[in-house]
């Protein structure tokens, strides 16, 4: 099973304007895929059509090789999902909260349960209304890993928690997958959170997947040129170009994406000099391939 | 907590900590019912006046099966309401198993109001102060306050498991009852839909019918 | 000047005020006048009425039909009906009354077309009713043309011909029409409820199990002060609340004296009323109800010993049961009181529409598009 969650051609349109057409996505088994995108792409909606919450209008969903969403029951017993709000019953304690989930998780670690618990610093009689955000994300880990899942979908776990609480976050999930091989699909907007934890990146915008590729691909493969005497007529180039832009100086600036070194040479062979290549990094990278995603639609 | 409970167990112990307050109370109503109608029935002149003192008190037998109906079944759904159902549509279960065990659970919660009215009747049915002309049903009370409560409950379960699509077409449906109610009248017809709607419902077999008729511990 | 005026004016006003009222006083004459004429036409109407309706009586084409213990004049298109109902309505009454039915060829029973004034060309329903020796149709009622409508009819007016057939003193106790109809559980249980719910003393203890409060409250032996010894104190204050109207008139300062709480002056106003004012223990159903309960256990004939055999009621109905009127009461009693009622609080059919109603709303919560 090459891919843990596959879509092809999946479409959704709520109303209001927006609308997820013809997303096709790869998360590939035992990666940690990045899902990144601004407020209103729509991941928060792709992960609940991935996950059978929402149903689908059209298009197809594989996740761990089962169809979606007729084959939930046995998906939700291999997945851990840490949703974006908190989804759990108020006035359960946390001792409840675990009771409960246990009893429908056949996969359940009772003992991996109660050290993460003492490990997140977790009260069993405490009711969950009055925990805080920090021990209310915990808690949503602790669930999702004590059942021992082979995907984990994690919708922004970690927003809004403080960075200690962050850090105990991913180490615990980071933990868990060196030690049971599991895929993870997490979505956030801190960028650099992404870039330090995951292999693949996905990057969706206004309901469109825009890219989807090798965390590292997307880091090498995005530079910013500084060139002098750039010809006006590009014609064809081994790279895309996704902006141009006068620099400081009299030269330009060319965003490009796809670059390798060897493709110095086409410098050579249309004129122009080639002063610099600069790094982006996953931030920079995302911005500007948002704002050529944008230009061009 | 030693073990692991079953689904059912674990639902049924979320749901009891939801309702039991409001639980307690009503139980604590339907048991003090009977023994409060009697004791308004004791100074009665003779036996019709002993009889029509009791049944002043059917309509609060009614309104408790409607009460523990209720309660327990929009507390059975609330905290998934609040929640927009994203735990329970995220566990790995059937979604009609889940509402299944939701729906058994409060039944089986609402056991102890009527086990409570069971108990207040059957204190009356022995209590010297029933004249001994008259007859005490307890179990027959009993019986109808199980079926009452069941319906009730059942109805509205149905209506807080149902989306608010579901609900604003049942709310449509009334509207345009009484909108065509309107319109026919103006036009000189003598139909009367709410009217005949109600008989429906309140006339057996209807929805409704339990509700109405005889809820007499006492009687001849 | 101006005295003259007010002399003028007042004189004018007295003047229109005595004519006024010698006017209205013609006016009340005459209306009084008006009415006595008015009613002298309606009896004349209904005379004609009576007479036009014995005429229809001997001018339709009826066949005389004879089943059993029934003459029944029919309607020649009736026919046919009125002889299926015949044989019918003769074989109840003869298991009812025993020979006692006989009495039927007395009262014969008519069948024909509903008067135009009350229907017009209407062959669904027919008219029946008893007729009587000058010619009208007495107790006249509209039914369905079908034997059972019909049969329904002639029942009750069977029942109340050969009722009205018994001694006058029995007629008087039974206070309404014997049945025809067999005696089951459901009519002791109707009994009982009829008993129980009497405002009596009398009825009260009998309903405990007092047999010789039972006779008192069936009315078969005489008391003395029955208003003392059949009824209790608040019942003979509400007697007296009853009869109120009189007795404030009559006995106006005993009646307030009664009202302010003084025994004396009610007890005294309870002996002033006069013995028809008071009413009997039990209503009429509850005699009937033991009547009919003496002729079940009497057997073959019972109603012609309640009918035929001389003495008292309670001889009559001791020998209708063929035994002691003591034994009958405690008999009737006995069973009365163990035929209770079934609740009517819970019953099989609300079981199973609650049931059934449960389980849809519950089907619903499961299909509920949320949740597949």
């Amino acid at each position: 099973m090459p891919f843990a969650i596959e879509t092809r051609d999946l479409h959704f349109r709520p109303g209001g304007g927006f609308e997820i057409s013809n997303l096709s996505m790869h998360v590939p088994t035992g990666s940690l895929y990045g899902f990144l995108g601004p407020n209103g792409a729509g991941k928060t909606t792709t992960i609940r059509l991935l996950l059978g919450l929402t149903p689908k209008q059209r298009g197809t969903i594989t996740v761990l090789g089962r169809s979606m969403p007729s084959d939930y029951v046995e998906v939700m017993a291999r997945t851990g999902y840490v949703p974006e709000r908190p989804h759990l019953y108020p006035t359960l304690s946390v001792d409840e909260t675990l009771r409960l989930h246990s009893a429908f998780h056949t996969r359940w670690d009772d003992t991996w349960a109660n050290e993460l618990k003492r490990q997140f610093g977790l009260i069993g009689d405490r009711r969950v209304a009055s925990l805080s955000k920090g021990e209310t994300g915990k808690l949503m880990m602790l669930l999702a890993l004590a059942q021992q899942p082979e995907l984990l979908v994690l919708d922004e776990p970690t927003d809004g928690l403080d960075p200690v609480v962050r850090r105990d976050v991913l180490e615990a999930l980071l933990a868990y997958v060196s030690s049971h091989a599991a895929t993870v699909l997490i979505s956030s907007h801190l960028v650099h959170e992404l870039e330090r934890i995951c292999d693949w990146i996905a990057v969706m915008d206004r309901g469109r997947m825009v890219a989807e590729l090798p965390m590292q691909e997307f880091k090498d493969g995005i530079k910013r040129l500084v060139i002098a005497d750039a010809a006006r007529a590009l014609g064809e180039t081994p790279f895309t170009v996704l902006a141009r832009k006068q620099g400081s100086g009299g030269g330009e600036q060319w965003l490009v994406r796809g670059w390798t070194n060897g493709m110095r040479e086409y410098f050579v062979s249309t004129g122009g000099t080639l002063r610099e290549v600069i790094d982006l990094d996953l931030e920079e990278g995302f911005v500007e391939l948002l704002r050529s995603f944008r230009g061009a639609a | 907590m030693t073990g692991k409970p079953t689904r059912w167990r674990a639902l049924f112990e979320t749901q009891w900590k939801w309702t039991r307050s409001v639980l307690l109370l009503i139980s604590l109503t339907t048991f003090a019912i009977p023994l409060l109608s009697l004791r308004s029935s004791v100074g009665a002149r003779d036996e019709s006046l002993f009889i029509s003192s009791m049944q002043t008190w059917a309509v609060a037998y009614a309104f408790a099966a409607a009460g523990v109906g209720l309660l327990t079944a929009m507390l059975a759904w609330a905290y998934d309401h609040r929640l927009r159902h994203v735990y329970a549509l995220s566990l790995p279960i059937e979604r009609w198993r889940y509402a299944l065990m939701r729906f058994t659970a409060g039944i089986t919660l609402i056991a102890l109001p009527i086990a409570t009215l069971l108990v207040g009747a059957e204190i009356v049915a022995h209590s010297a102060l029933v004249p001994k002309t008259l007859h005490s049903y307890p179990i027959a009370l009993t019986l109808r306050f199980t079926f009452a409560a069941l319906v009730a409950y059942s109805v509205f379960f149905a209506i807080s498991s149902a989306t608010a699509r579901t609900a604003g077409y049942i709310l449509a449906a009334i509207g345009l009852m009484f909108a065509l109610n309107i319109v026919l009248r103006a036009a000189g017809s003598r139909i009367d839909l709410p009217g005949y709607l109600t008989d429906l419902f309140l006339a057996a077999p209807g929805l409704l019918a339990v509700f109405g008729g005889r809820w007499m511990l006492v009687d001849v | 000047m101006c005295e003259r005026r007010s002399w003028r004016a007042g004189a004018a006003c007295l003047v229109a005020t005595f004519a006024a009222q010698t006017a209205l006083a013609q006016s009340t004459v005459e209306y009084a006048k008006r009415v006595d004429s008015l009613t002298a036409v309606w009896r004349v109407a209904v005379a004609a009425q009576v007479r036009a309706d014995s005429e229809r009586v001997r001018r339709l084409p009826l066949d005389t039909i004879r089943e059993g213990n029934l003459i029944v004049l029919s309607d020649s298109a009736y026919a046919t009906l009125a002889k299926a109902t015949a044989a019918i309505v003769s074989s109840e009454l003869e298991r009812s009354y025993g020979s006692w039915a006989a009495r039927m060829r007395t009262h014969i029973l008519v069948v024909r077309r509903p008067a135009r004034r009350w229907v017009v060309d209407d062959s669904s329903t027919v008219e029946s009713g008893v007729a009587s020796a000058d010619g009208r149709v007495l107790m006249p009622s509209s039914t369905f043309a079908s034997t059972e409508a019909l049969s329904a009819a002639w029942r009750r007016q069977a029942e109340v011909a050969l009722s009205s057939d018994l001694t006058p003193a029995l007629r008087e106790w039974l206070g309404v029409a014997t049945r025809s109809d067999p005696v089951t559980a459901r009519t002791l249980a109707a009994g009982r409820v009829d008993l129980v719910l009497s405002r009596s003393r009398a009825a009260h203890d009998c309903a405990l199990g007092t047999i010789a409060s039972c006779s008192r409250a069936l009315d078969l032996v005489a008391v003395n002060e029955p208003a003392f010894t059949l009824f209790d104190e608040r019942e003979r204050r509400d007697l007296i609340q009853w009869y109120s109207f009189v007795l404030r008139l009559r006995e106006p300062s005993k009646y307030a004296r009664c009202t302010a709480g003084q025994q004396a002056a009610c007890d005294s106003l309870i002996r002033s009323m006069p013995a028809d004012v008071i009413p009997r223990p039990v209503s009429p159903a509850v005699r009937l109800n033991f009547v009919r309960y003496a002729l079940l256990i009497g057997g073959e004939g019972a109603f012609d010993r309640l009918a035929n055999t001389e003495g008292t009621v309670a001889d009559r109905v001791a020998a209708a049961a063929r035994m002691p009127i003591d034994s009958a009461v405690t008999r009737w009693q006995a069973n009365l009181m163990s035929s209770a009622s079934s609740s009517t609080t819970m019953d099989a059919a609300t079981a199973v529409s609650s049931l059934f109603w449960a389980c849809l709303c519950g089907a619903l919560a499961l299909r509920s598009s949320r949740w597949r």
